[in-house]
């Protein structure tokens, strides 16, 4: 596991994990996720509908 | 004055007023009117001299001579001119010392032998065309005058000859040639081949060719090893979000395939004015993006001559549309770059905006003014190689960023405010271009001036590990800029 590499040393004493347990970081995992879909599911579909213009437009 | 006429290598020196009509004697017939016209407009009263390098035979040219022009009833010449401009008055003997030139060689322009557009392959000094107060992208180039070599950095520009290329084709060259100048892993493309790549994807004959779809752009990009994305005007319907787009990207130092109605350019740098700050702090949003200051964009158009502007107003000197004016654009992304801008943009500000670690929380600092934030994409050594000259804010952070495992590629925000702002920064969210955006583990590192937040696991390709680091003491630090120029 990464605790065996240390970043900066005396890595222990400096720095400590942001989540106090794994059910804080899985809360924090799944709001993110529900804050992000409906974007990225709209920039998705954006990206396909440009792909589909596309094909229409000619430059010469 | 023209110095040895009869030569390989007449060299022509005039006043500005007669300096255009001896150098259009002196290469006649490759160079014509036009030709002349759009060079004086390039690098207008500040060539000096001019050199003319007869018989040159150029890579570009020859190629789509072989594979077409040679099968003309009528064949033009095989070879062409190539001009090499001077700000001072140069002889034969001060081409034989590079020291005494090197600082005053503005660049070449390729003549060829075809009508109605005679510039070939061209490469200026940006400064060379009176280019001012802006960033770009350059490459630089190695050019040997009977074994003087001279070095020369900007963008690489051509016209094209309506029978292998037409505006698609050349400004798919301009951009193609511009990363082969820069990075070795891109291969060195010719016109013919260039044109050749959307042979499998056409209907009808490639050659002569008419044009070519947006679609048929992307798809030879995709040909030479680019991940390209279309963008049309039409999907992003948010005020200013397509043109924050092309400023991204731009900013990236990836230069955009910017198309109109029925034309395409190629945009590799842009101006902002940073001046007057107030309207952009005004607006409603949360964060203000770099690029709303953003005034022109700069690029290269075949129709006519390097470094033109293109902004909302029509100049003498621009490209003659406006910006508002283009429908759709072509990010050729680099192949290890699955992050698109627009995605990065969605998960880096719902990060800041998070209840939990977003700046409002976790960074006083940060929240005493509307953050203004710059979204690019670099290299992870790039990144690095500039830690020990920027600081980072603090030893630790400049610390933990050297040791950390980076990706090829990352997506950088970087945050400021408007008081330090553009040559300062409090932080910046690091983000892995390698990851799938619903991907929650792309958080490299999370910079507020108070704190550092780094995922150690993921640098070690393991679970996501996120630490926090305090950070006692903090110092505003300069912002990257490794990817475009500043003239």
């Amino acid at each position: 596991m990464s605790t065996q590499f240390e970043l900066i040393p005396d890595q222990e004493k400096k720095a400590k994990p942001l989540f106090e347990n794994e059910k804080a970081y899985q809360e924090f995992r799944a709001s993110y996720y529900e804050q992000i879909k409906p974007e990225l599911d709209r920039q998705r579909e954006a990206r396909r509908l440009s792909e589909e213009d596309s094909r229409k437009h000619f430059v010469y | 004055m023209i110095l040895q006429e009869n030569s390989l290598l007449p060299i022509v020196t005039a006043d500005p007023v007669n300096l255009w009509y001896e150098v259009m004697r002196v290469a006649s017939p490759h160079l014509d009117q036009r030709g002349v016209d759009r060079l004086e407009k390039a690098v207008q009263s500040r060539a000096k001299s001019v050199a003319v390098e007869r018989h040159y035979i150029d890579k570009d040219y020859r190629d789509t001579f072989t594979n077409f022009h040679a099968k003309k009833f009528s064949t033009p010449d095989a070879r062409c001119l190539r001009l090499h401009f001077f700000d001072r008055i140069i002889d034969h003997a001060s081409i034989l010392d590079k020291a005494m030139v090197e600082s005053n060689y503005l660049g070449y322009s390729v003549v060829r032998p075809t009508r109605p557009n005679c510039i070939g392959r061209t490469l200026f000094d940006p400064r060379a065309c009176g280019l001012t107060d802006c960033h770009i992208s350059l490459c630089r180039e190695e050019v040997s005058i009977q074994g003087t070599v001279l070095e020369v950095s900007g963008f690489p520009f051509i016209s094209q000859d309506t029978d292998v290329t037409v505006c698609a084709q050349s400004a798919l060259w301009m951009l193609a040639r511009y990363f082969s100048n820069r990075y070795s892993a891109h291969p060195e493309i010719y016109p013919f081949r260039m044109a050749d790549l959307t042979r499998d994807y056409s209907i009808g004959r490639v050659f002569p060719t008419s044009g070519l779809y947006i679609w048929q752009m992307a798809e030879a990009l995709r040909q030479i090893g680019y991940s390209p994305i279309i963008y049309d005007r039409n999907r992003y319907n948010t005020p200013g979000e397509f043109e924050h787009l092309m400023y991204t990207y731009v900013e990236s130092g990836i230069p955009i395939l910017a198309a109109f109605k029925e034309h395409v350019v190629v945009l590799f740098g842009h101006r902002s004015d940073f001046s007057s700050p107030e309207t952009e702090l005004q607006e409603a949003q949360p964060f203000v993006f770099s690029s709303r200051f953003n005034r022109e964009f700069i690029g290269n158009d075949d129709n006519g001559f390097p470094y033109q502007v293109l902004g909302n107003l029509n100049t003498d000197c621009g490209i003659p549309y406006k910006l508002s004016d283009v429908q759709q654009f072509i990010a050729g992304l680099p192949e290890k770059v699955f992050l698109s801008a627009e995605d990065f943009q969605t998960v880096v500000t719902n990060i800041l905006q998070h209840q939990g670690v977003g700046y409002l929380r976790l960074s006083p600092l940060i929240s005493s003014q509307k953050p203004i934030l710059r979204l690019f994409l670099t290299s992870g050594r790039s990144f690095k190689k500039r830690l020990r000259a920027r600081g980072m804010g603090n030893p630790i952070v400049e610390d933990v960023y050297r040791s950390l495992p980076l990706p090829h590629f990352i997506w950088v925000c970087e945050i400021s405010h408007s008081d330090i702002y553009p040559q300062n920064v409090l932080g910046e969210i690091i983000w892995d271009a390698t990851r799938n955006p619903y991907e929650l583990d792309g958080c490299i590192a999370l910079h507020y001036p108070e704190m550092l937040i780094v995922d150690q696991g993921s640098a070690l390709n393991g679970k996501q590990h996120l630490l926090t680091i305090s950070v006692r003491s903090h110092t505003n630090y300069p912002i990257f800029g490794n990817n475009l120029i500043r003239i």
